[in-house]
Order: C-alpha cells, then structure tokens, then sequence
C-alpha cells in the first residue's frame, strides 16, 4: 500500500518558486497496474521521485507500505528504496561500464544478498526478460529495447512490491515498447504493483488504472472516461 | 569493502582513464622512497659523531711570508702565549684541521714489506705532543705522546716513531685486534702504535677515510700551517675575535686567516648535503601535492561524468556512505595499482642509484613508510570529492536523459 495525502512539494529556486504537486492525496492498492499521463511539466516526474523515496515532501504525508517516510534518515530511506522499490527509467540508466550480470547485481549489492543468492536472482531476472545468454554484454551491445529490458530485471531482482516507471517506452519504438508493456504486465500478474509514467494514451489505456496529473493536482481523469471503477473512485476522492 | 570486483571490473572496461594516474602514484612512490632515502643517508651522515667538541675547538690558517721566520719555533712560542690566556685549555699548531674538508692522507700499511700487507688510508694531524689534549681525546688503549717525542720537522731532522690511531684504523690494519706496541708503515717509515683513540674524524667528511686517522708528534716547517686551539665551553667566538691580534703581536711577517670553530667548518664541508637534503625535501612535498591534486582531479571528473550514475545507483538503493566509499575504493584501489608497480620502480630506481651513485640498498621501510603516506594523502584528497559525489541528489536518475 501507498498513501499519499495533502503532499505538496515546491521547489525554490532563487528566481522563482515552483509548486510542483498541490494538496496531492492518492492510494495506490496493492496489485494494482496504474498509468499516470497528464501534459509536460504536470508534476509527474515530482510524483513518481517522491513515491519512490528519491525527493522530500514540502508538506503532507506519505505512507509506504504502512509505514509513514516523514523524517526518516538518509540510510533508512536508502533501505526503503532497496528493499521495497524497482525503478525503472526513460534513458534505462544502464551504467555503462557494467556488464548485463553486473548491472543486476548493483541493488542486490546493496542489500547485501551472498554471492550464492545474488547469483540465483541475477540469472532468474535475466531470464525473466529473455537476456539470460547475454549476460556478459555490457549495456551498449544491446538495443533500447533490450537494455529496457536490463532494466527492468535489474528492478525486479531484489523482489520490491513498487515497480515505479517513468516514461519506460519514451525512448523506444512501438513495436519495442509494446514487448516492454507486455513484460510490465506479465510482472504485474505475479503480483508486483507497478506506477507507469506515459505519455503514450494507447500503452495507458492497457493498464487496470489510469490517472492524470494536471498543473501539479490529480484529476478525475478515469471518472470523467466513465471507466472508473468503485476502487479507483474511492482512491481519487 | 563489500564492492571490490565491480568497482575493479568497471575500471579495468577504462584503462585509459586510470593508467596515467597510476603511473603518476608508481613514480611518485619510487622517486620519494628514494629521495627519503637519500636524505636519511645524508642526515646520518651530518649527524655522526665526530669524536671531538666541535663548538670548543677554534682553527685558521696562517702563512708566513718571510722565509727568515723560524716557524718550528714560532708555533711553540704561539702555543705557550695562546695557553696562558684564562679560556683557553689546550692549543697546537698543526698541518690540518678535522672536518674542514681539506688536509693530507697517507697510505700505511701493516708491514713493511709490501707483499701480502693490509693497508689502509688515513688522515695524518701533525702537532705538538699536545696534540690528543687539544682534541680532547681518550686514549682508549695505551698512551698520549710524551714531550720527548716531539719531532721539529727542520730540514734534516728525522721523522717521528710514534703514532696513535682511530680505532677504525687499527681493525683495519691489525684485524686481530692487537694494534698497540705494533709498528705501521708509510712507504719505508715505521710508526709504532703508543695509543689507540676510539673516533677522531678526519678532514674529508664525505671520504671513507674519514674515521681513520693517524696523530703524529711532529711540526712541520711549512710556511702555510694551521694552528688549533680548544677553549672553555662558550669562549670560542672571545678566541677567534682576538687571536689575530694576540698572535701578530708575537710575529707580524705573517697572514692571518679568519678563524673559525670545527663546528663552522663541518657546516660548510657538509652544505652540499644541506642543500641536496631540502632540495630533495621539496621534490617530495611537490610530487606528493601533485600526485594528491591529480587523485582528487581525477574523482572530481569522475564524479561530474557519472552523476547520472550516481543518481541511478541512490535510487537503486545506494545511501549516501555507500556512494562516498564507491569513490574512496575507487581511489584506494587506483592507489593499489600504482603502489604495486611503484615498488618495482623504487627498486629499479635504487638499483640504479647503487651502480652509479655508490648509494646503499633502500631498505624496505622506506618504500612501506612511503606507499603508506601515499595512501593516506589520496584519500585524504579524495575525500572531498567523495563527499560532493554522496550529496548528489538520486532525484538526478529521473531528471536527466
Ligand atoms: N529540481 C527542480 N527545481 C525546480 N523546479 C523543478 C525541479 N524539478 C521539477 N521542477 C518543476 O516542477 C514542475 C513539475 O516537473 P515534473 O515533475 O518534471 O513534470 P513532468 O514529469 O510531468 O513533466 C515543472 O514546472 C518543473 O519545471
Ligand atoms: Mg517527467
């Protein structure tokens, strides 16, 4: 479970002052697939940083997975978004000196897994997103589509119950970007929630449910389709 | 150090970037080992005894210009009129002064004939019996001179028969250890060895002969002779401001050169040694700075290309400690690395020193203090930079493509 209620978060720069999410409340279930599209500069990047723990609220509270974040230190948060969020980027954010293997390996490191065990999760993520005989390739061997893929193990490795996605298919061509939505969803039956960033309306319609971002606020976007749910209903209110 | 082999992995996939830097710490390691080295040697050098009380004993040089003056007789006449002033303890006059870089040496050899002989080279002090007073040495074994020992070296007269040497001399020349009561040899004159003294330094403080040195009872009648004179502690610079006067009083067809203390003379002698020591000094300081500015270069580029990197690995679940250790064991192992190939160059370097600088073998502190300075500098350099690269924020993994 996610919780987010009255978050607002303003940025201060010396000239202006940017109130990129405003009185934000949002619930995200467990097991739900939730696409988040709204225009250029919405807030959605804001809203998907601080659902995964990379920025602080400016005010609010927010509750992942039972447990409220506020005044957490930096090592606890860094725990939190290891053990219970995969993140997943628009520019696949391979690093570039790491081979396929290495790259998986990177979070399981920081858990602090054995090698026995990293090893396991590292081959069975791999092969999870078809890359498994490719392990000792490094990122720039591979297609967009293929280091999407990458990407998306080295998220799933450690099993988090977030899979947090900005614009995954934003750099990809569509045929490329439909075996990553389909690899998003086959993920998502095994039980893993996933927020995903897009701005592709097609890709968003697929998921179980859609919500917008206008002007740093979320919109009733799904009631105003008439395809809400009683679920996602009680979560916009 | 959870992390070694991919830090290591991803260096090794940019050799390019590394190599320069590892290079830089492997010559940065052999050349400040050695020259650390280098400057011991000489410091233990400086710093050696030198078996006399350099600040009490006052020398300079004279030379008599008038062939008519009876120098044999008027350097006794110097010597009685100097010892008779209050301050003053013993006195002589003599052929050349310890530590001051210039004097005579003989060879001597521990039998006369030539066949089958040890021998060595030694610094020979011509003077008054006196001579073991004015230097204030011990008589180890056996005795100072007598005054009938003596020789005036006046044209004709004989040369002396007794001697008493180092004690560095005498294991030379008699290995067994039975020095004393027996008789060395310069070309055919004998000296028979009265008195052995633990330490007197000769004159050539870079020589190996420096620790052998011989006394003879014997003044020259050279128109260019020194004289040496030991005072009470702390009346040197009363001796050397008035012993022109007082001596020229007594003989006035003669120059007077400045005098000056023993410990005046092994400053000079030893000045190039001074000068190479701090010039080495500054090299070291120099090279360590340079090697810790392109360390800390080095991370700081680093750290600015891999922010996007950075950003990623926070969200990935780097803490903050995690990102700064990631940079320090980059750095540490980059150290690592030039470390290892330093230590070969370092002996290298020292194997060249020893062929043609005559320099000893480094010992292996020297490298181990080094390359332990070395690490603590690069650390200490890439700490800030390490630090900078901790507070990137992890928002950058979504902000920038
Ligand atoms: N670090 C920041 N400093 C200042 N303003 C920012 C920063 N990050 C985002 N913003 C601003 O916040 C607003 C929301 O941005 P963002 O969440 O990236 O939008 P989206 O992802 O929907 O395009 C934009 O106006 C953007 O300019
Ligand atoms: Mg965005």
């Amino acid at each position: 479970m996610l919780v987010m209620s009255d978050i607002n978060k303003v940025y201060q720069t010396e000239l202006v002052q940017t109130h990129a999410l405003r009185d934000f409340n949002l619930t995200v279930k467990e097991g739900e697939f939730i696409a988040v599209t709204g225009p250029s500069g919405s807030g959605k990047t804001t809203f998907l940083n601080i659902a995964g723990l990379l920025e602080n609220i400016s005010s609010g509270d927010y509750q992942l997975d039972g447990q409220s974040i506020v005044g957490l230190s930096d090592k606890e948060l860094s725990r939190l978004r290891n053990e219970k969020i995969g993140f997943i980027f628009q520019g696949f954010n391979l690093i570039p000196d790491l081979n396929l293997f290495e790259n998986v390996d990177v979070p399981l490191r920081y858990r602090g897994f054995n090698s026995k065990e990293r090893k396991q999760k590292i081959e069975h993520a791999l092969e999870l997103v078809g890359l498994a005989s490719r392990m000792k390739h490094l990122p720039s061997q591979l297609s967009g589509g293929q280091q999407q893929r990458v990407a998306i193990a080295r998220a799933l490795a450690g099993e988090p119950k977030f899979l947090l996605a900005d614009e995954p298919t934003g750099n990809l061509d569509s045929l490329m970007a439909k075996q990553v939505m389909e690899l998003l969803e086959k993920i998502n039956k095994q039980g893993t929630t996933i927020v995903m960033v897009t701005h592709d309306a097609e890709l968003a319609r697929r998921a179980e449910r859609n919500i917008q971002i206008v002007d740093g606020q979320l919109c009733d976007f799904t009631m105003y389709q008439g395809g809400a749910t009683a679920n996602e209903q009680e979560a916009i209110a | 150090m959870l992390h070694i082999s991919p830090i290591f992995n991803a260096m090794m996939r940019n050799k390019s970037s590394v190599v320069l830097i590892i290079m830089q710490i492997a010559l940065t390691l052999a050349i400040v080992s050695n020259a650390a080295f280098i400057i011991k040697e000489r410091i233990d050098d400086m710093q050696r005894d030198s078996g006399i009380p350099e600040t009490e004993i006052v020398g300079f040089s004279m030379y008599f210009y008038d062939e008519d003056v009876d120098i044999t007789k008027q350097l006794q006449v110097d010597q009685q009129k100097i010892m008779e002033l209050p301050y003053v303890v013993e006195a002589t006059g003599i052929n050349q002064l310890p530590l001051s870089g210039s004097g005579d040496s003989w060879g001597f050899r521990n039998q006369l004939e030539m066949e089958g002989a040890l021998t060595s080279g030694a610094g020979v002090f011509a003077g008054n019996s006196n001579i073991t007073q004015v230097f204030d040495q011990q008589i180890t074994k056996g005795r100072s001179f007598r005054p009938d020992e003596l020789v005036l070296r006046n044209s004709g007269a004989d040369a002396p028969k007794v001697a008493i040497i180092t004690q560095a001399l005498a294991d030379e020349l008699f290995p067994d250890g039975d020095a004393l009561g027996k008789y060395i040899y310069s070309i055919d004159l004998p000296f028979q060895v009265v008195g052995i003294m633990d330490k007197m330094q000769g004159p050539w403080v870079h020589s190996s002969l420096v620790e052998k040195t011989v006394l003879l009872p014997v003044l020259y009648n050279q128109q260019f002779i020194r004289f040496a004179i030991r005072v009470e502690p702390g009346e040197a610079d009363t001796m050397i401001k008035n012993v022109q006067d007082i001596l020229l009083k007594l003989e006035n067809r003669r120059v007077i050169n400045t005098a000056s203390t023993i410990a005046e003379m092994k400053a000079t002698s030893y000045q190039r040694d001074k000068l190479m020591t701090n010039m080495l000094m500054v090299i070291i300081a120099v090279l360590i700075f340079i090697t810790a500015l392109g360390i800390a270069g080095m991370t700081i580029f680093n750290v600015n290309r891999r922010q996007k990197q950075i950003g990623t690995r926070r969200a990935l679940g780097a803490s903050r400690a995690d990102i700064q250790g990631y940079f320090m064991t980059e750095s540490a192992m980059i150290a690592g690395l030039g470390i290892v190939l330093g230590i070969i160059l370092a002996l290298v370097l020292n194997n060249y020193l020893m062929t043609y600088f005559s320099s000893e073998a480094l010992s292996f502190n020297y490298i181990a203090a080094t390359l332990v300075g070395i690490i603590l500098v690069i650390e200490v350099a890439v700490f800030l930079p390490a630090l900078k690269a901790s507070k990137i924020s992890p928002a950058i993994a979504t902000r920038s493509v």
